[in-house]
């Protein structure tokens, strides 16, 4: 009996058997056959992926053409359900603070990742593993947890971050009821928790640019700042590149921090775009509507995405 | 030279330091505090008596062994199916050249890529359809295998088992399975640690999903059954005491394990980083 076969093993197997003639239909299918087990083992995956990826997938598309009203019948509509999402204020208040979200967290938590990691990988500074675990403890604690700390610490009456301002003899600051505040708040809870995850991503790219171009700058007489910006920044652009694009899904898919912070409120000053889909599916059961804005949300997505690499994918070398 | 380099360094380092580990200190002498103590302007770092009580009185408001034993099947399991699944998936894509593998590879990296707010309305649906909701089928079975998993578990696989490894096992006449379960999976423990810490980590600190598929108290994992406390955007009317003697709970188990763990934990993200990136 034949076992299915590795590598080498399975390109010499594959010249015997070539010996003699057979039909392509019955080559191919003598291969499958001979790779059964291995079929087997990714079988499980591919089975997921239809019944919770693509099955969903046509559904989302089919129902953002359709008016559905939790009964039986579809009604189609075309571009209906479109064209209310984009009419909807509160789609174009979520839009904004999304992009809000994206232009505060994205770019500060790139650069304030790279500039740590720097420092928490240099040699000389002492105690750097210990700093960079300090770091790293928020992301291993739930987004609703930490969301809590700060609903109480930043309170607007009462918070001990506004005891500490009234300390210091200035006003209170209504970080969370106020339409002005309430996108800060979510940005600095968000920057608290995940960038010492940032800082490992960037401690691991940068353990792979070699030892001795910091040397051959040190004694070229280079300072910290032109060695950062000369031979770090060029050196890690792919890593900025990865950091950017999982930033950026992390923050359009951002949920658990605006709800338990505000609810999207006040006056859905904070709302992001993915807890409007929630709340326009599950609360208000306008599935239809909450397809279309799914379709929305997935396609700025990609669209970022796509711009993130133009901008940031350079062949090796050809930045300076 | 060097004076002057340590103070422009370790001040914003011990800031930054401070800034991270001032919340859980928060957190930990609040769950010893009452309502007054918590919200006030004129803050006291310590309780003025230290109030045990709240920790019973989150018990009195939650059944929170129930949350926290939810909690542990679902994360375990999920974590379990992911290190199963992916390393069987990412040894075979990494080792066997079968008809149709980079094309079939090209979907596992396109499912990474797809946005998971496609897919919430009907999977949603589907787990109704399935009459799974509240179980704990729904919260482990749709997300039970990633494809970033795979992804990982192949770039890792391939990078540290030799062919001639495999080739020579097989001409002994061993299986696939044999040479799975012998050979592969003791040479990828390293990264099947870190494809699983950090499963455990998103599993377990999972919200959105959880909160749409369980809506009974005893079915509720932490997450969904510390968010459940908080009144709707008015502090008066919750229980923050009780609350946050939960977040403590919660949380002070995983970061002792975190901080005994920390040069192993840290290191183990960076290397799969780097394999994975």
């Amino acid at each position: 009996m034949e076992q299915p076969t590795g590598g080498a093993a399975s390109l010499r197997r594959e010249t015997d058997t070539a010996g003699r003639p057979a039909s392509p239909a019955k080559r191919l299918l003598r291969q499958l056959w001979r790779f059964r087990a291995a079929y087997l083992a990714i079988l499980p995956f591919y089975i997921s992926f239809v019944v919770f990826n693509v099955y969903p997938l046509v559904y989302t598309v089919e129902l953002s053409f359709h008016s559905w009203k939790g009964g039986q019948d579809w009604t189609p509509v075309g571009f209906e359900n479109y064209a209310r999402i984009f009419e909807d204020g509160v789609f174009r208040k979520a839009l904004v603070n999304s992009l809000y979200y994206w232009v505060g967290l994205v770019p500060l938590l790139t650069a304030m990742a790279l500039i740590w990691a720097t420092i928490l990988n240099a040699r000389r500074v002492r105690r750097r593993g210990t700093f960079r675990s300090l770091f790293f403890l928020p992301y291993i604690t739930s987004e609703v947890i930490i969301a809590i700390i700060f609903l109480s610490l930043l309170d607007d009456n009462f918070g001990w971050v506004n005891g500490l301002l009234h300390l210091l003899g200035l006003g209170s600051i209504p970080f969370l009821f106020s339409t002005s505040m309430s996108k800060v708040s979510v940005i600095i809870v968000m920057l608290w928790r995940n960038l010492g995850y940032y800082i490992i991503i960037m401690v691991a790219g940068l353990q792979t640019i070699d030892q001795e171009l910091y040397e051959a700058a040190a004694i070229d007489g280079a300072t910290p700042l032109q060695t950062f910006l000369r031979i770090v920044v060029p050196l890690m652009r792919p890593m900025i590149l990865f950091v950017g694009v999982i930033t950026t899904r992390m923050v359009l898919g951002m949920f658990s921090v605006p709800y338990m912070l505000t609810r999207g409120g006040p006056e859905d000053s904070s709302i992001p775009l993915t807890l409007m889909l929630f709340n326009y599916a599950f609360r208000y059961t306008r599935f239809g509507d909450a397809s279309a804005l799914a379709m929305v949300v997935s396609l700025l997505m990609i669209a970022i995405a796509l711009l993130q690499f133009r901008i940031l994918h350079r062949p090796e070398g050809a930045s300076r | 030279m060097r004076a002057i380099r340590a103070l422009l360094i370790y001040p914003p380092l011990v800031a930054a330091a401070l800034f991270f580990a001032f919340p859980f200190y928060f957190m930990f002498v609040g769950s010893f505090m009452d309502q007054r103590e918590l919200f006030n302007l004129y803050p006291r770092l310590l309780p003025g008596r230290w109030r045990v009580e709240n920790y019973a009185d989150l018990f009195h408001h939650l059944p929170f062994a129930r949350n926290a034993l939810n909690s542990l099947v679902v994360t375990v399991s999920s974590t379990a199916l992911t290190l199963l699944f992916c390393s069987l998936s990412g040894f075979a894509f990494a080792k066997y050249r079968f008809p149709g593998r980079e094309l079939l590879f090209i979907v596992v990296v396109a499912t990474i890529m797809m946005p998971p707010q496609i897919t919430l309305i009907p999977l949603y649906l589907l787990m109704r359809a399935f009459a799974w909701q509240n179980t704990y089928l729904a919260v482990v079975v749709p997300g039970a295998i990633t494809g970033f998993g795979i992804f990982l578990m192949r770039q890792y696989t391939e990078s540290v088992l030799p062919d001639e490894l495999i080739d020579a096992a097989s001409i002994d006449g061993a299986s696939f399975v044999q040479i799975y379960s012998r050979i592969a999976l003791p040479i990828v423990v390293p990264g099947l640690t870190v494809l699983g810490l950090l499963t455990f980590i998103s599993h377990w600190n999972d919200f959105m999903w959880p909160l749409l598929m369980l809506d009974t108290n005893q079915m509720m994992t932490i997450p969904v059954a510390l968010g459940s406390m908080v009144g709707v955007a008015a502090y008066d009317q919750t229980l923050y005491g009780p609350l946050i003697a939960g977040l403590t709970l919660t949380t002070l188990p995983l970061a002792l394990l975190f901080l005994a763990l920390q040069r192993f934990f840290v290191a183990g993200i960076t290397s799969g980083a780097l394999k994975g990136g």
